[in-house]
Protein backbone atom coordinates (compact mmCIF):
# COMPACT_ATOMS: atom_id res chain seq x y z
CA UNK A 1 0.00 0.00 0.00
CA UNK A 2 1.12 3.44 -1.01
CA UNK A 3 1.95 5.15 2.01
CA UNK A 4 0.15 7.90 3.71
CA UNK A 5 0.54 11.01 0.90
CA UNK A 6 2.37 14.04 2.17
CA UNK A 7 0.53 16.84 4.00
CA UNK A 8 -1.86 18.48 2.30
CA UNK A 9 -0.70 21.96 0.72
CA UNK A 10 -1.88 25.24 3.20
CA UNK A 11 -4.34 26.51 0.88
CA UNK A 12 -3.94 30.08 0.87
CA UNK A 13 -7.41 31.28 2.11
CA UNK A 14 -9.72 29.12 3.59
CA UNK A 15 -9.03 27.72 6.96
CA UNK A 16 -10.45 24.17 6.94
CA UNK A 17 -11.86 23.43 3.66
CA UNK A 18 -9.59 20.40 2.69
CA UNK A 19 -7.23 21.44 -0.62
CA UNK A 20 -9.52 19.42 -3.42
CA UNK A 21 -7.84 15.95 -4.14
CA UNK A 22 -6.92 15.38 -7.35
CA UNK A 23 -7.83 12.08 -8.73
CA UNK A 24 -4.26 10.45 -9.11
CA UNK A 25 -4.41 7.25 -7.51
CA UNK A 26 -3.38 4.35 -10.29
CA UNK A 27 -6.40 1.94 -10.72
CA UNK A 28 -5.07 -1.34 -11.71
CA UNK A 29 -8.70 -1.45 -13.80
CA UNK A 30 -8.05 1.86 -15.56
CA UNK A 31 -4.42 0.67 -16.63
CA UNK A 32 -5.60 -2.50 -18.26
CA UNK A 33 -8.25 -0.87 -20.14
CA UNK A 34 -5.58 1.77 -21.25
CA UNK A 35 -3.49 -1.37 -22.36
CA UNK A 36 -6.08 -3.18 -24.20
CA UNK A 37 -7.23 0.58 -26.21
CA UNK A 38 -3.31 0.38 -26.94
CA UNK A 39 -2.22 -3.23 -27.76
CA UNK A 40 -4.31 -5.43 -29.69
CA UNK A 41 -4.62 -8.59 -29.93
CA UNK A 42 -5.55 -8.72 -26.13
CA UNK A 43 -4.97 -11.78 -24.38
CA UNK A 44 -7.15 -14.01 -22.34
CA UNK A 45 -6.12 -13.01 -18.95
CA UNK A 46 -6.55 -14.81 -15.87
CA UNK A 47 -7.62 -13.38 -12.76
CA UNK A 48 -7.92 -14.26 -9.65
CA UNK A 49 -11.50 -13.54 -8.68
CA UNK A 50 -11.52 -10.24 -6.48
CA UNK A 51 -14.15 -10.12 -4.19
CA UNK A 52 -13.52 -6.55 -2.98
CA UNK A 53 -10.88 -3.72 -3.92
CA UNK A 54 -9.17 -2.02 -1.25
CA UNK A 55 -10.99 0.89 -0.47
CA UNK A 56 -8.19 3.22 -0.05
CA UNK A 57 -9.74 6.72 -0.14
CA UNK A 58 -7.08 9.76 -0.36
CA UNK A 59 -7.10 11.27 2.76
CA UNK A 60 -8.70 14.14 2.04
CA UNK A 61 -11.64 11.96 1.00
CA UNK A 62 -11.45 9.96 4.27
CA UNK A 63 -11.64 13.22 6.30
CA UNK A 64 -14.64 14.09 4.54
CA UNK A 65 -16.05 10.79 5.42
CA UNK A 66 -15.17 11.35 9.02
CA UNK A 67 -16.26 14.85 9.52
CA UNK A 68 -19.75 13.20 9.32
CA UNK A 69 -19.53 11.13 12.76
CA UNK A 70 -18.79 14.34 14.85
CA UNK A 71 -18.51 11.72 18.24
CA UNK A 72 -14.84 11.11 19.59
CA UNK A 73 -16.52 8.02 20.54
CA UNK A 74 -16.73 6.73 17.17
CA UNK A 75 -13.91 8.13 16.24
CA UNK A 76 -11.16 6.71 18.22
CA UNK A 77 -11.70 2.68 17.03
CA UNK A 78 -10.89 3.98 13.71
CA UNK A 79 -7.33 4.80 14.88
CA UNK A 80 -6.66 1.52 14.81
CA UNK A 81 -7.39 -0.07 11.40
CA UNK A 82 -4.38 1.24 9.39
CA UNK A 83 -1.66 3.75 9.81
CA UNK A 84 -3.43 6.02 6.73
CA UNK A 85 -6.50 5.83 8.80
CA UNK A 86 -4.94 6.97 12.46
CA UNK A 87 -3.44 9.78 10.54
CA UNK A 88 -7.04 10.95 9.59
CA UNK A 89 -8.37 10.04 12.70
CA UNK A 90 -5.95 12.04 14.90
CA UNK A 91 -6.12 15.13 12.52
CA UNK A 92 -9.59 15.07 12.96
CA UNK A 93 -10.12 14.37 16.74
CA UNK A 94 -7.75 17.15 17.95
CA UNK A 95 -9.77 19.81 15.83
CA UNK A 96 -11.83 19.75 18.96
CA UNK A 97 -9.93 18.61 21.92
CA UNK A 98 -8.82 20.95 25.02
CA UNK A 99 -6.82 19.91 27.66
CA UNK A 100 -9.22 20.54 30.51
CA UNK A 101 -6.56 19.19 33.08
CA UNK A 102 -3.23 19.50 33.97
CA UNK A 103 -3.21 15.67 33.74
CA UNK A 104 -4.43 15.47 30.35
CA UNK A 105 -1.74 17.50 29.20
CA UNK A 106 0.96 15.76 31.08
CA UNK A 107 -0.52 12.39 29.39
CA UNK A 108 -0.43 14.09 26.30
CA UNK A 109 3.10 14.98 26.85
CA UNK A 110 4.26 12.01 27.89
CA UNK A 111 2.19 10.36 24.80
CA UNK A 112 4.26 13.02 22.63
CA UNK A 113 8.04 11.74 24.09
CA UNK A 114 6.85 8.18 23.52
CA UNK A 115 6.25 9.17 20.33
CA UNK A 116 9.25 11.10 19.71
CA UNK A 117 11.21 8.25 21.21
CA UNK A 118 10.17 5.58 18.92
CA UNK A 119 10.28 7.50 15.88
CA UNK A 120 13.90 8.31 16.95
CA UNK A 121 14.61 4.11 16.98
CA UNK A 122 12.76 3.14 14.53
CA UNK A 123 15.24 2.44 11.60
CA UNK A 124 12.92 3.26 8.66
CA UNK A 125 10.95 6.18 9.74
CA UNK A 126 7.44 6.27 8.76
CA UNK A 127 6.12 9.20 6.77
CA UNK A 128 3.46 11.79 8.10
CA UNK A 129 3.22 8.85 10.91
CA UNK A 130 1.28 11.25 12.99
CA UNK A 131 -0.51 14.60 12.64
CA UNK A 132 -1.82 16.32 16.01
CA UNK A 133 -3.88 18.77 14.79
CA UNK A 134 -5.02 22.13 17.11
CA UNK A 135 -4.60 21.28 20.69
CA UNK A 136 -6.63 24.47 21.64
CA UNK A 137 -4.97 25.63 24.38
CA UNK A 138 -1.82 24.76 25.77
CA UNK A 139 -3.31 24.16 29.15
CA UNK A 140 -2.10 25.29 32.66
CA UNK A 141 0.06 28.45 31.79
CA UNK A 142 3.09 27.88 34.26
CA UNK A 143 3.61 24.01 33.03
CA UNK A 144 4.24 24.99 29.21
CA UNK A 145 8.36 24.82 29.42
CA UNK A 146 10.71 25.22 26.33
CA UNK A 147 10.83 21.23 26.51
CA UNK A 148 7.29 21.09 25.57
CA UNK A 149 7.15 24.00 22.93
CA UNK A 150 9.77 22.05 20.90
CA UNK A 151 8.32 18.60 21.57
CA UNK A 152 5.27 20.13 19.79
CA UNK A 153 7.29 21.83 17.30
CA UNK A 154 8.94 18.66 16.50
CA UNK A 155 6.02 16.11 16.53
CA UNK A 156 2.59 18.37 15.95
CA UNK A 157 3.99 20.23 12.25
CA UNK A 158 -0.37 20.57 11.79
CA UNK A 159 -1.40 22.36 14.69
CA UNK A 160 -3.27 25.57 13.43
CA UNK A 161 -4.61 27.11 16.71
CA UNK A 162 -1.56 27.77 18.95
CA UNK A 163 -2.54 29.74 22.18
CA UNK A 164 0.51 30.42 24.63
CA UNK A 165 -1.38 32.78 26.34
CA UNK A 166 -0.02 33.86 29.65
CA UNK A 167 2.82 31.30 29.08
CA UNK A 168 5.95 32.98 30.94
CA UNK A 169 8.45 29.88 31.41
CA UNK A 170 8.69 29.63 27.09
CA UNK A 171 11.15 31.82 25.65
CA UNK A 172 11.25 33.73 22.87
CA UNK A 173 13.61 31.06 20.84
CA UNK A 174 11.37 28.63 21.51
CA UNK A 175 8.22 30.56 20.36
CA UNK A 176 10.54 31.54 17.23
CA UNK A 177 11.46 27.84 16.20
CA UNK A 178 7.47 26.64 17.50
CA UNK A 179 5.74 29.14 14.99
CA UNK A 180 9.02 28.31 12.05
CA UNK A 181 7.94 25.03 11.86
CA UNK A 182 4.02 24.68 11.95
CA UNK A 183 2.98 25.56 8.13
CA UNK A 184 -0.76 25.58 8.86
CA UNK A 185 -0.75 27.75 11.59
CA UNK A 186 -3.47 30.18 11.65
CA UNK A 187 -4.39 30.87 14.88
CA UNK A 188 -1.77 32.74 17.68
CA UNK A 189 -2.34 33.49 20.96
CA UNK A 190 1.02 35.02 22.64
CA UNK A 191 -1.26 37.23 25.21
CA UNK A 192 0.46 37.86 28.48
CA UNK A 193 4.12 36.51 27.19
CA UNK A 194 7.50 38.29 27.27
CA UNK A 195 8.10 37.94 23.77
CA UNK A 196 10.11 40.51 22.17
CA UNK A 197 10.44 42.33 18.85
CA UNK A 198 12.39 39.32 18.07
CA UNK A 199 9.55 36.64 17.22
CA UNK A 200 7.90 39.65 15.47
CA UNK A 201 11.06 39.52 13.03
CA UNK A 202 10.99 35.84 13.23
CA UNK A 203 7.07 35.86 12.03
CA UNK A 204 7.49 37.86 9.26
CA UNK A 205 9.35 35.25 7.49
CA UNK A 206 7.30 32.19 8.69
CA UNK A 207 5.65 30.40 6.12
CA UNK A 208 2.38 30.85 7.92
CA UNK A 209 2.34 34.17 8.54
CA UNK A 210 0.39 35.29 4.67
CA UNK A 211 -2.47 32.83 6.09
CA UNK A 212 -2.82 33.93 10.24
CA UNK A 213 -6.23 35.20 10.54
CA UNK A 214 -6.25 35.52 14.01
CA UNK A 215 -3.02 36.92 16.27
CA UNK A 216 -3.50 37.91 20.11
CA UNK A 217 -0.57 39.98 20.76
CA UNK A 218 -2.58 41.92 23.79
CA UNK A 219 0.27 42.90 27.14
CA UNK A 220 3.27 41.74 25.09
CA UNK A 221 4.67 44.67 26.95
CA UNK A 222 8.21 44.37 25.55
CA UNK A 223 7.09 44.60 21.75
CA UNK A 224 7.77 48.07 20.08
CA UNK A 225 5.76 49.85 17.32
CA UNK A 226 7.92 49.29 14.15
CA UNK A 227 8.67 45.22 13.84
CA UNK A 228 4.56 45.65 14.69
CA UNK A 229 4.32 47.64 11.77
CA UNK A 230 6.48 45.43 8.85
CA UNK A 231 4.76 42.18 10.97
CA UNK A 232 1.44 44.07 10.11
CA UNK A 233 2.09 44.62 6.29
CA UNK A 234 3.05 40.82 6.35
CA UNK A 235 -0.05 39.64 7.69
CA UNK A 236 -2.76 39.57 4.67
CA UNK A 237 -4.94 37.44 5.95
CA UNK A 238 -5.97 38.73 9.28
CA UNK A 239 -9.23 38.62 10.37
CA UNK A 240 -9.21 39.29 14.42
CA UNK A 241 -5.93 40.58 16.47
CA UNK A 242 -5.82 41.85 20.05
CA UNK A 243 -3.17 44.63 20.71
CA UNK A 244 -4.71 45.26 24.19
CA UNK A 245 -2.38 47.21 26.42
CA UNK A 246 0.11 47.54 24.05
CA UNK A 247 0.71 51.28 24.90
CA UNK A 248 2.96 52.00 22.06
CA UNK A 249 1.17 51.90 19.27
CA UNK A 250 -0.14 54.69 17.86
CA UNK A 251 -2.62 56.30 15.02
CA UNK A 252 -0.31 55.44 11.91
CA UNK A 253 -0.16 52.09 13.04
CA UNK A 254 -3.78 51.69 13.22
CA UNK A 255 -4.27 53.33 9.47
CA UNK A 256 -1.42 50.93 8.34
CA UNK A 257 -3.09 47.70 9.67
CA UNK A 258 -6.85 48.77 8.56
CA UNK A 259 -5.04 49.73 5.15
CA UNK A 260 -3.25 46.27 4.75
CA UNK A 261 -5.30 44.11 6.37
CA UNK A 262 -9.11 44.67 4.45
CA UNK A 263 -10.44 41.77 6.02
CA UNK A 264 -10.05 42.53 9.58
CA UNK A 265 -13.00 41.81 11.14
CA UNK A 266 -12.35 42.00 15.24
CA UNK A 267 -9.93 45.07 16.74
CA UNK A 268 -9.70 44.98 20.14
CA UNK A 269 -7.34 47.88 21.41
CA UNK A 270 -8.59 48.30 25.19
CA UNK A 271 -6.37 50.00 27.16
CA UNK A 272 -4.15 51.80 24.79
CA UNK A 273 -3.72 54.63 26.11
CA UNK A 274 -1.99 56.15 23.28
CA UNK A 275 -4.82 55.84 20.70
CA UNK A 276 -6.96 58.74 20.11
CA UNK A 277 -10.23 59.94 17.81
CA UNK A 278 -8.46 59.37 14.33
CA UNK A 279 -8.53 55.92 15.10
CA UNK A 280 -12.38 56.17 13.86
CA UNK A 281 -11.33 58.49 10.63
CA UNK A 282 -8.73 55.54 9.94
CA UNK A 283 -11.24 53.11 10.47
CA UNK A 284 -14.12 54.64 8.35
CA UNK A 285 -11.88 55.18 5.59
CA UNK A 286 -10.05 51.67 5.19
CA UNK A 287 -11.60 49.08 7.76
CA UNK A 288 -14.74 48.44 6.00
CA UNK A 289 -15.42 45.06 7.29
CA UNK A 290 -14.75 45.43 10.46
CA UNK A 291 -17.22 43.74 13.02
CA UNK A 292 -15.87 44.24 16.88
CA UNK A 293 -14.30 46.99 17.87
CA UNK A 294 -13.26 46.90 21.58
CA UNK A 295 -11.49 50.73 23.04
CA UNK A 296 -12.75 50.33 26.23
CA UNK A 297 -9.35 51.99 28.99
CA UNK A 298 -8.90 54.12 25.72
CA UNK A 299 -8.59 57.63 27.42
CA UNK A 300 -7.94 59.96 24.22
CA UNK A 301 -10.89 59.30 22.50
CA UNK A 302 -13.49 61.68 21.58
CA UNK A 303 -17.06 60.79 22.44
CA UNK A 304 -19.25 62.66 19.49
CA UNK A 305 -16.56 61.09 17.05
CA UNK A 306 -17.31 57.91 18.38
CA UNK A 307 -20.67 57.95 18.12
CA UNK A 308 -20.90 59.40 14.41
CA UNK A 309 -18.66 56.42 13.72
CA UNK A 310 -20.73 53.68 15.49
CA UNK A 311 -24.09 55.14 13.83
CA UNK A 312 -22.51 55.70 10.38
CA UNK A 313 -20.71 52.32 10.34
CA UNK A 314 -22.98 49.35 8.32
CA UNK A 315 -21.35 46.58 9.29
CA UNK A 316 -19.76 46.80 12.67
CA UNK A 317 -21.95 44.62 14.78
CA UNK A 318 -20.61 44.71 18.69
CA UNK A 319 -18.65 47.85 19.78
CA UNK A 320 -17.18 47.51 23.57
CA UNK A 321 -16.53 51.45 25.02
CA UNK A 322 -16.56 51.37 28.76
CA UNK A 323 -14.58 53.97 30.73
CA UNK A 324 -13.92 55.96 27.67
CA UNK A 325 -13.13 59.64 28.64
CA UNK A 326 -16.58 61.82 28.74
CA UNK A 327 -18.99 58.78 28.64
CA UNK A 328 -21.66 60.45 30.37
CA UNK A 329 -24.97 58.24 30.71
CA UNK A 330 -26.47 60.52 28.14
CA UNK A 331 -24.36 59.74 25.92
CA UNK A 332 -23.70 56.50 26.26
CA UNK A 333 -27.65 55.90 25.83
CA UNK A 334 -27.79 57.92 22.44
CA UNK A 335 -24.58 55.47 21.14
CA UNK A 336 -26.53 52.88 22.16
CA UNK A 337 -29.70 53.42 20.16
CA UNK A 338 -27.50 53.01 17.17
CA UNK A 339 -28.18 50.03 15.07
CA UNK A 340 -25.50 47.83 17.14
CA UNK A 341 -26.17 44.37 18.21
CA UNK A 342 -23.89 44.15 21.26
CA UNK A 343 -23.05 47.73 22.69
CA UNK A 344 -20.90 46.96 25.70
CA UNK A 345 -20.76 48.94 28.76
CA UNK A 346 -19.79 46.56 31.08
CA UNK B 1 -28.94 27.55 -24.68
CA UNK B 2 -29.24 25.37 -21.60
CA UNK B 3 -30.92 22.87 -23.30
CA UNK B 4 -28.02 22.15 -25.88
CA UNK B 5 -26.89 19.17 -25.55
CA UNK B 6 -23.58 18.15 -24.24
CA UNK B 7 -21.17 15.18 -24.91
CA UNK B 8 -19.23 13.33 -22.22
CA UNK B 9 -16.82 10.90 -23.68
CA UNK B 10 -15.87 8.44 -20.72
CA UNK B 11 -12.83 6.18 -19.85
CA UNK B 12 -13.50 3.96 -22.69
CA UNK B 13 -14.29 6.32 -24.97
CA UNK B 14 -17.95 6.32 -25.20
CA UNK B 15 -20.17 9.45 -25.82
CA UNK B 16 -23.13 10.09 -23.28
CA UNK B 17 -25.15 13.00 -24.33
CA UNK B 18 -26.88 15.35 -21.71
CA UNK B 19 -28.47 18.27 -21.63
CA UNK B 20 -26.30 21.11 -20.73
CA UNK B 21 -28.01 21.63 -17.92
CA UNK B 22 -27.34 18.30 -16.15
CA UNK B 23 -23.75 17.93 -16.90
CA UNK B 24 -24.04 21.81 -14.85
CA UNK B 25 -25.08 20.09 -11.66
CA UNK B 26 -20.95 19.26 -12.05
CA UNK B 27 -18.94 22.10 -10.80
CA UNK B 28 -16.15 20.73 -13.15
CA UNK B 29 -17.77 20.84 -16.40
CA UNK B 30 -20.14 24.24 -15.55
CA UNK B 31 -16.73 25.44 -15.18
CA UNK B 32 -15.78 24.04 -18.19
CA UNK B 33 -18.39 25.11 -20.31
CA UNK B 34 -18.53 28.05 -19.09
CA UNK B 35 -14.97 28.63 -20.35
CA UNK B 36 -15.63 27.30 -23.64
CA UNK B 37 -18.50 28.83 -24.97
CA UNK B 38 -20.62 27.60 -27.41
CA UNK B 39 -18.84 24.22 -28.54
CA UNK B 40 -20.12 20.69 -30.20
CA UNK B 41 -16.78 19.17 -28.82
CA UNK B 42 -17.09 16.53 -26.74
CA UNK B 43 -15.65 16.67 -23.39
CA UNK B 44 -13.14 13.42 -22.53
CA UNK B 45 -13.71 12.53 -18.75
CA UNK B 46 -10.49 9.77 -18.56
CA UNK B 47 -10.82 9.30 -14.64
CA UNK B 48 -14.48 8.12 -14.84
CA UNK B 49 -15.43 4.59 -16.55
CA UNK B 50 -19.03 4.62 -18.62
CA UNK B 51 -20.73 2.58 -15.91
CA UNK B 52 -20.26 5.13 -13.03
CA UNK B 53 -20.61 8.07 -16.03
CA UNK B 54 -24.13 6.55 -16.40
CA UNK B 55 -24.86 6.29 -12.57
CA UNK B 56 -23.28 10.12 -11.74
CA UNK B 57 -25.47 11.30 -14.38
CA UNK B 58 -28.84 9.31 -13.06
CA UNK B 59 -27.99 11.10 -10.15
CA UNK B 60 -27.85 14.71 -11.72
CA UNK B 61 -31.13 14.26 -13.69
CA UNK B 62 -33.10 13.24 -9.98
CA UNK B 63 -31.46 16.23 -8.53
CA UNK B 64 -31.68 18.59 -11.67
CA UNK B 65 -34.05 21.38 -10.08
CA UNK B 66 -32.06 21.21 -6.62
CA UNK B 67 -30.73 24.14 -5.75
CA UNK B 68 -27.36 24.94 -5.99
CA UNK B 69 -25.28 23.83 -2.77
CA UNK B 70 -23.87 26.76 -0.83
CA UNK B 71 -19.96 27.25 -1.55
CA UNK B 72 -18.47 26.01 2.07
CA UNK B 73 -15.55 28.35 1.53
CA UNK B 74 -16.39 29.87 4.96
CA UNK B 75 -13.32 30.55 6.28
CA UNK B 76 -14.43 32.10 9.33
CA UNK B 77 -15.62 28.42 10.99
CA UNK B 78 -13.01 26.56 12.37
CA UNK B 79 -15.28 23.72 13.05
CA UNK B 80 -17.04 21.46 10.39
CA UNK B 81 -18.21 19.16 13.92
CA UNK B 82 -21.74 20.10 13.11
CA UNK B 83 -22.14 17.61 10.63
CA UNK B 84 -24.52 14.59 10.24
CA UNK B 85 -24.76 11.46 8.90
CA UNK B 86 -28.22 10.87 9.01
CA UNK B 87 -29.99 12.89 6.73
CA UNK B 88 -30.25 10.87 3.73
CA UNK B 89 -33.58 11.29 2.06
CA UNK B 90 -35.00 8.02 0.60
CA UNK B 91 -34.31 8.31 -2.90
CA UNK B 92 -30.68 9.07 -2.28
CA UNK B 93 -30.33 5.77 0.07
CA UNK B 94 -31.63 3.57 -2.73
CA UNK B 95 -29.64 5.04 -5.34
CA UNK B 96 -26.24 4.61 -3.38
CA UNK B 97 -27.43 0.97 -2.24
CA UNK B 98 -27.00 0.27 -5.96
CA UNK B 99 -26.04 -3.20 -6.61
CA UNK B 100 -25.69 -5.29 -3.50
CA UNK B 101 -22.46 -7.60 -4.69
CA UNK B 102 -20.48 -4.77 -6.15
CA UNK B 103 -21.98 -1.98 -3.59
CA UNK B 104 -18.61 -1.02 -2.21
CA UNK B 105 -16.45 -1.05 -5.09
CA UNK B 106 -19.14 1.29 -7.13
CA UNK B 107 -19.81 3.59 -3.57
CA UNK B 108 -15.62 3.92 -3.65
CA UNK B 109 -15.91 4.81 -7.61
CA UNK B 110 -18.68 6.88 -7.34
CA UNK B 111 -17.03 9.08 -4.27
CA UNK B 112 -13.84 9.80 -6.42
CA UNK B 113 -15.97 10.67 -9.39
CA UNK B 114 -17.86 13.00 -7.92
CA UNK B 115 -14.41 14.58 -6.35
CA UNK B 116 -13.36 14.91 -9.54
CA UNK B 117 -16.03 16.55 -11.16
CA UNK B 118 -16.79 18.25 -7.92
CA UNK B 119 -20.53 17.88 -7.73
CA UNK B 120 -21.26 18.07 -4.01
CA UNK B 121 -23.97 16.91 -2.37
CA UNK B 122 -23.28 13.63 -4.38
CA UNK B 123 -19.58 13.76 -2.33
CA UNK B 124 -21.42 14.15 0.95
CA UNK B 125 -24.11 11.39 0.19
CA UNK B 126 -20.90 9.01 -0.77
CA UNK B 127 -19.20 9.82 2.12
CA UNK B 128 -22.45 9.90 4.78
CA UNK B 129 -23.07 6.50 3.48
CA UNK B 130 -19.55 5.52 4.52
CA UNK B 131 -19.35 7.40 7.56
CA UNK B 132 -22.81 5.27 8.55
CA UNK B 133 -21.13 1.83 7.34
CA UNK B 134 -17.88 2.91 9.63
CA UNK B 135 -19.82 3.62 12.83
CA UNK B 136 -19.95 1.71 15.58
CA UNK B 137 -18.21 -1.25 13.85
CA UNK B 138 -14.67 -2.42 15.37
CA UNK B 139 -11.55 -1.88 13.56
CA UNK B 140 -11.02 -5.71 12.92
CA UNK B 141 -14.74 -5.45 10.80
CA UNK B 142 -13.68 -2.41 9.05
CA UNK B 143 -10.34 -4.00 7.61
CA UNK B 144 -12.71 -6.37 6.68
CA UNK B 145 -15.29 -4.99 5.00
CA UNK B 146 -12.79 -2.44 3.27
CA UNK B 147 -10.02 -5.21 2.55
CA UNK B 148 -7.78 -2.54 3.87
CA UNK B 149 -4.22 -4.14 4.98
CA UNK B 150 -3.27 -4.00 8.82
CA UNK B 151 0.22 -2.18 8.52
CA UNK B 152 1.35 -1.53 12.04
CA UNK B 153 3.94 -3.11 13.80
CA UNK B 154 2.81 -4.67 17.04
CA UNK B 155 4.86 -1.66 18.86
CA UNK B 156 2.70 0.83 17.29
CA UNK B 157 -0.24 -1.13 18.22
CA UNK B 158 0.09 -0.71 21.60
CA UNK B 159 1.48 2.68 21.41
CA UNK B 160 -2.27 3.30 19.69
CA UNK B 161 -3.96 1.53 22.34
CA UNK B 162 -2.78 3.86 25.12
CA UNK B 163 -2.97 7.04 22.73
CA UNK B 164 -6.77 5.90 22.69
CA UNK B 165 -7.22 5.70 26.44
CA UNK B 166 -6.02 9.09 27.01
CA UNK B 167 -8.15 10.56 24.16
CA UNK B 168 -10.81 9.23 25.62
CA UNK B 169 -10.62 11.25 28.41
CA UNK B 170 -9.24 14.05 27.69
Amino acid sequence: MDAFPATPPPSPTSCITYPKCIYDIPDPQYNEVEHRLLSPPPEPVHRPPQRTKPFNLPAELLLHVLSFLPNKTDLIPLSQVSLAWNSCVWKKLFGSVEFKSVVAYRKFIDTLSIEKHLRETREKQPQARRYFNRPNAFFGHRIVTDAHISLFASSCPNLINVDLSYCRRVSDASIIRLVQSLPFLRSLSLCGTDITDATLNALLSARCTPNITHIDLSYCTALTEIPLQALVRALRSLQHINLSGLWRISEPFIRDLSVNCPRLKSLVVSDCRTVSQDLFASLRKYAKNLERLDISFCKGLNVEEMERYIKGNGTLKSCTYSATVGSSLELVHRVCDAALEDGCLA
Amino acid sequence: MSDTLVTLTSQEGKPEQVPRRIAERSTLLKNMLEDVGESNQPIPLPNVSHKILKRVLEYCIHHKDDPQPPSDDDKDSFDSSRKRSDDIDEWDQKFIKGKEEEHNEELFQIILAANYLDIKPLLDLGCKTVANMIKGKSPEQIREMFNIENDFTPEEEDQIRRENEWAADA
